[in-house]
Parts: C-alpha cells; structure tokens; sequence
C-alpha cells in the first residue's frame, strides 16, 4: 500500500476554467451581435467544403436544384443558399437508417430519370427550365398526396423509408433552410446575440 | 481494494461538485476549512466547452442529434430535452454508467451530468422558496415524518444564497410562495400582462400569473453580467449570467486559496473508523487510472445527488452498518420522490396579433399552488381527490410558422411568403405536482450489476400511486378552467404521464426527521449515526411539496455548513 502526497500535484490543470477568465470579456461586447457572434461561438467550419461521402456528385446537384425550387430566392435568399446537400449528406452518412437512405438515393435518380423522359437532352432535373421543374415537383407532390391518403408525415427517423419522395425532399428542405445561417439571419431575423429582451415589440420591428 | 492512501488529511471532503457541492465548498471554504472537493467527471472550461453562441449551422446535424450514438451510448439520458447535440457531452454514457429497476416499479429516468459542476449547468433555474405550508406538510396528514425544520429556520439562509446567486423575480406576498431577495424580474410580455390580469379577474388574486423567478442575472452581480438573452442556458452561459457552481460558487471557493478539486474521481464508499465513530475519508476509483485512493478528512459533506449519495451509503458497508452506513433507521435508500409533470392544458388567445417579443429570456411564467392551502384558506381550497398540490409553469408565446410547413401543400415563392410571421398566441400551462413520500419508492443496490469503475450498481423501484394520478386529473382541468376564463380557443389539455425521474428533481433517500429511529439526518442535515457526516443534496428531503427545488437545497446546504464549522470549532465533531 503506498502511500504519497495529496492530489494537488498532479491536478495543477485549470479545473475551475471560468474563475480566471470573468475579466475577459469586454462590457461592450454584448452590445454588438456581430462581434459577439464572431467572439465566442467555437465551432467555426471556415474553409473548403467537405467531400461528400455518400452523394454524388449529380445527386448533390438534383438536390440543390429541389430545394431552391421549393423555397426560392425572393427578396431573402432561397434554400440554393442553405447547403442543403452538404446536410443531407451528413445525414446519410452518420443519421439516417439504412432503409431511409436506400429509399432517398434510389428516389433522387428515379427523379432524374423522369427529367430525362421530359426533356431527353437534359442529364437530369437541374437541366430543365424552371417551369418545367415546377411541373415535375408539382407531380411529385400530387404522387404524394394520393400515396399518403389522409396521413401527415411522419419525422420519426425508422418510418422515414414509407414516406413520399416529395414529402421527404421538402422536409429536408424546410429543416435545412431554416436552420442554415442565409434561413435564420435573413428570413428569420434570428440573432445569436439579442443583447436585450423587450416584451413587446411590433411584429415589423421583430 | 484500496491501493494508495493519501497522507493529507482534509479539514472538509466534498462529495459532489454540483448545486449543492459547489455551495459546501464555498461556505467550507470561507469559513477556513481545507476542503477537497471530488468530482466522477472531468473538468468543464467554459471557453472550451461551453456552446450557447454556436448557431445549428455550425453542427453538424443542424440539432437533430447525433442519433446513433445517442442510441447506443445514452439511451436514457438522451431522453431529456436539455441532452442535445449541443450538450449532450455533458450527460453520462449510460453504458458506463447502470441502473437496475426493481421488481414492481415502473421505469425510471435517472438523468445524470458526472461534470465539474455537475447538472448546476444545466439545470431549469426556477428557484423558489418553500413555505410552512410545504414543511408542516407530512406533519399535517401523517405521509412521511414531520420535518424538523420550519420556514423561520430557513429564511436567513435563502436570504444568504439569493444574495449570491441572482434570482431575478417579482414579489407576489403570497404565503405559499414566500418573497425573496430578488433582482429586477424579466419582464412579462404584453399577452401575459393581459393574462395575468384577465385571471387576477376571474379567480379574485387567488390564481397568480407571475414573471418565473429564475436564477439569471438581469443586472450585473458580484462580478458576473447581466443576461445578454441569447436563450439557450443549458448550452452554457460564457457571461457568468446564469447560476452554476461553474460560473460561481466554485470561483469563490478558489478564491479563498483553500480549494481543491478532484475531477475524475469516482467515489466508491466512504470510510468508517470503528474505534473514533467517525467518518475518516473517502475510497475513490481514479476515473482515468482506475487506481483504488482513499483521501483523508475530518468531516464529509455528500452532495453527490439523491440517488448518488443514497447508493454510496449503501455500498459503504461496515460491521456496526451492514446495511449500510448512517443507516441505523433502515431509511437510507427509501422515501425517493420526483415531481409528475408533462400534464397540463393550453389555448389560443385572440389579440395583439401586431405584436411580438423580442430577444429569447432565459425563463416563462409562473404560477404558484392555490389547491389544499393551509390556515384560513384551508377550506375554500380544499381538494377532495388528493393531498398536497402543484403549481403551473407557464406562458404565452408565438410559434414561427415555418415548423408546421411540412402539413402545407405547395412550394415556390407563395408557399415560402406563406410560412413567413408568426402563429396566433398560445398560452400554456405545464403542471409541477407533489410526490407523496413512499417508503417503498426506495434505491437499494444491485447485487449483480456494477459500473465501469467495478462499483455495485443502483436499483430504483419506484411508482406513482393514486395520489399523483388524480392530481394529474385536477391539474388538467384546472388549467383548461383558466383558459376558458380567459377566452382561449382551440383548448387541448395534456398528459404523457411523465415516468418517476424525468422532472430531474428527485429527492428523499437520506431524509431529515425528529426521530433517529425513523429518519437519516438530524434538522442540520446531520447524519444521527455519524457525527461528521453531513448530506446536503436532494437526499435530505422529507416531502418533495411542488415547486422546483435546487433553492432549498443551496439554503440547507449553507445553513448545515455554518452549524458543522461552528461544532468543528467547538470540537464536537
């Protein structure tokens, strides 16, 4: 049984981290959104984008093409702006059940198969003119509706398989813009750092 | 068994780095103790760790959670809303980290943070006082045994913690709801000053719509800033506005230069001294090295947690306490209690359809019991289906439209103009009831089960019984009465029949009482069989009355701290 001196001499690490830093933020700081926003988030993801790991590269395309059809840019940016493939294909890599993602990947090139029935010089959908897009979507979503009969969609990650290809692209779309910087900063007027609370504003103002 | 023994012996070993550790290693501090502060997780550094700023599109699943790992690793805790992709590092992994469920009982949710500083980070930080009407509550009729204490014997010490946390609050002079030292509070919004006018009307004042009094700061405070309402506390708070050892208590402990905190040290049972019948230290499982220490102390203070403290008790086995230490009443592990919650009802109310909030506060709306008050009010508010009572959390907020777009047919420049602005307001009430203390909702120790650190595992068996069903009834109408009384639309009354454990505020297992025959501590929190041990967390709890309770712990805490230095120095410990 040893016996040795008291803990203190192996723990000079900072275990109480936030005891030296209180000075370190300057009053003012909290005042301006921007630099508050700059200052403290941790997590930047500056840089090249990531390879995708499971699109490809004309899936990637299809997908943004979608997406920017379903919220376009009006006078906000439109879901072209919120990287949608970039989410989904994390989500394919390390979230979705294998039978979603079998069903997603299947039904993108199925999609892009349908564009090339209309238009047999197009490589896919993102090939179409803009009106013509919108009538395929509008098809799809007119599928989905008659295969969903009465039911809502479901969010739950293990019935996403038995959910309409239209269905499930819109849902992605949705969740992606309005959690991506160009959805939440511009459509929805979300600030990282309000700096203040007012319990009641006109609705213009907020 | 043990293999190093630390020749330092310790004026104070703290058990628990959380709410409740964090105040004893300021008040042991303080008052001039040595103390040892041991914690089973690693260390937090705000800087590092903390995530409040970092917007979804900075993660990597935009907030839907890192779902496989979550499946795999924390079952349980990814349960609780607050373990998100954001936070979810500071919950336990359950596969490291067991529990049993007794024959019987229902499943039950134990939501752990093994962190320097515990589940403070991350906790609700409602804080409100408890009343006379709460501690003469078993005393009233006959659940549980009386507490030894009464509200005038707290009062100066939630006076004392208030002071130093920052509760930002309004004072209401209800009796059931004492007043506190408050900040400023959050301002209601326009919809709420409306509500709580429109129920002052309808319920002659009985049913109070008050602004939640909650642990942040709305002005600066003893070297800590003001709330920058940036809304997500449990992510962190990298201005020290919102209380946590983290950001407070521990800092002062450091302060005084008489501090020191072990992280990653799991502890294991505590050590008994037959020949002096005292507490002599603490056997610890090194978390990193899984090397077996034992730290020397004079007194221990065990802030582990309800369940926690309960199990290390139990697994701290000696001839004199074979059924564990401080146990000679056979009530150590007994009497665990959790609030119901996730029962209630809301509405939509007309007007002010121009109008919005702006800036996300870090709390709602509250408000207090008015069921089975006591005194004069006693008849009037009488229940006839249950004992004791609840309070609401609650609140009028709007919804941003964009999240019901998916059951909206169409796409393209209508479709996204179409989910622009906000929904009408909608007023929720959320109810917090009361959990009559059960001797048979107990923690024992599962003879087949150990953790990863080889320590024997808890089983929890509890249950809710009659009492809180029909509760959960009244607590539903009454809300669905409120919003009819104030004109809602659209009324939908809830309930998902929260399991034991998820309101997070488990409490019971070591309770105070009058008598060592039927109870664990003393009104000091005291251990009756162990002199220098002292149990400050939820454990001490003899009834669990509605309102959240992390306050009354921080106050037992300080008061038990003041009276074991004062004996300390009389050497009487």
């Amino acid at each position: 049984m040893a016996s040795i001196d008291p803990i203190g001499r192996r723990r000079a690490l900072q275990v109480i981290g936030g005891a030296a830093a209180l000075p370190l933020l300057p009053e003012e700081l909290f005042g301006n959104a921007h630099l508050a926003h700059v200052h403290l988030h941790r997590q930047e993801t500056a840089g090249e984008p990531a390879p995708l790991a499971v699109l490809s590269e004309g899936q990637a395309r299809t997908l943004d093409a979608i997406a920017e059809r379903i919220l376009p840019a009006t006078d906000t940016p439109g879901a072209g702006d919120a990287e949608i493939p970039a989410l989904v294909d994390r989500l394919l890599a390390g979230w979705l059940p294998d039978a979603a993602r079998d069903h997603l990947l299947a039904e993108l090139d199925r999609f892009d198969a349908r564009a090339r029935e209309r238009q047999p010089e197009a490589a896919g959908f993102v090939d179409l003119a803009e009106s013509a897009q919108d009538r395929l979507l509008a098809e799809a979503q007119d599928e989905a509706l008659a295969e969903r009969g009465g039911r809502g969609f479901s969010r739950n990650p293990n019935r996403l398989h038995e959910q309409p290809f239209f269905d499930l692209v819109k849902w992605l779309t949705l969740f992606g813009y309005y959690t991506s910087e160009a959805g939440m900063k511009s459509e929805l007027g979300y600030r990282i750092v309000p700096g203040r609370w007012d319990p009641c504003v006109d609705l213009e103002e907020a | 068994m043990v293999q190093i023994i630390e020749r330092k012996t310790w004026d104070a070993i703290v058990v628990g780095s959380g709410i409740t550790g964090g105040w004893a290693a300021k008040e042991l501090t303080e008052k001039g103790l040595e103390t040892l502060v041991l914690e089973a997780g690693p260390p937090v550094v705000p800087e590092r760790d903390y995530s409040e700023h970092t917007p979804p599109w900075q993660m990597p699943y935009r907030g839907l959670r890192d779902r496989k790992h979550q499946a795999e690793r924390q079952p349980v805790q990814s349960r609780a809303a607050a373990c998100d992709e954001w936070s979810g590092k500071f919950f336990v992994d359950d596969i490291d980290n067991p529990y049993s469920i007794g024959d019987g009982g229902q499943e039950f949710l134990w939501i752990r943070a093994r962190i320097v500083g515990g589940r403070s980070l991350l906790w609700g930080r409602q804080s409100y006082r408890w009343s006379d009407l709460d501690f003469g509550a078993n005393a009233r009729d006959g659940y549980g045994t009386d507490w030894p204490i009464r509200y005038r014997d707290l009062a100066p010490w939630y006076d004392r913690v208030e002071s130093f946390v920052g509760i930002a609050g309004q004072p209401e002079n209800m009796p059931q709801l004492p007043d506190g030292k408050f900040l400023p509070p959050i301002a209601q919004s326009c919809m709420e000053e409306k509500v709580r006018e429109g129920l002052d009307r309808a319920f002659g004042g009985t049913r109070r719509f008050t602004p939640a009094r909650v642990a942040v700061l709305t002005k600066h405070h003893l070297g800590r800033r003001a709330c920058h309402y940036c809304g997500i506390c449990r992510r962190g708070c990298i201005s020290r506005s919102y209380f946590s050892s983290l950001n407070a208590t521990l800092p002062a402990a450091e302060a005084t230069g008489r501090l020191t905190v072990r992280p990653n040290s799991v502890v294991r049972n505590l050590v008994y001294d037959e020949r002096t019948d005292r507490v002599s230290g603490v056997h610890l499982i090194d978390g990193e090295s899984m090397e077996s220490i034992e730290v020397r102390g004079r007194i221990v203070f065990l802030c582990a947690s309800t369940i926690e403290s309960a199990r290390i008790l139990l697994n701290s086995k000696t001839p004199r306490f074979a059924e564990g230490l401080a146990n000679s009443s056979g009530q150590v592990g007994r009497n665990l209690m959790d609030h119901i919650f996730q029962v209630g009802a809301n509405g939509n109310l007309d007007g002010l359809e121009d109008k919005t909030t702006f800036g996300r506060r870090p709390n709602s709306c509250y408000l207090p019991r008015f069921v089975n008050l006591d005194g004069d009010r006693a008849e009037a508010t009488r229940e006839k289906s249950f004992l004791r009572g609840f309070g609401y959390q609650c609140g009028a907020r709007r919804g941003t439209l964009w999240q019901g777009g998916i059951g909206q047919p169409g796409f393209g420049a209508d479709y996204k103009a179409s989910l622009r602005g906000l929904a009408p307001w909608r007023l929720n009430f959320s109810g917090f009831g009361e959990n009559l203390p059960n001797p048979d909702n107990r923690v024992t120790i599962d003879p087949d089960l150990e953790d990863r650190w080889g320590i024997p595992a808890a089983r929890i068996t509890m249950s809710y019984g009659e009492n809180e069903e029909a509760m959960r009834e009244s607590i539903q109408t009454r809300a669905a009465e409120m919003l009819e009384a104030l004109g809602a639309k659209n009324i939908r009354t809830f309930n998902r029949n929260s399991l034991p454990g998820f309101a997070i505020h488990e409490m019971g297992t070591a309770r105070m009482g009058r008598n060592p025959a039927t109870s664990v501590l003393n009104g000091w929190c005291q251990s009756w069989d162990v002199p220098n041990l002292f149990v400050t967390d939820g454990a001490a709890m003899a009834s669990s009355a509605c309102q959240n309770p992390s306050l009354t712990y921080m106050a037992l805490t300080a008061r038990a701290c003041d009276y074991a230095v004062r004996r300390m120095r009389r050497l009487e410990l």
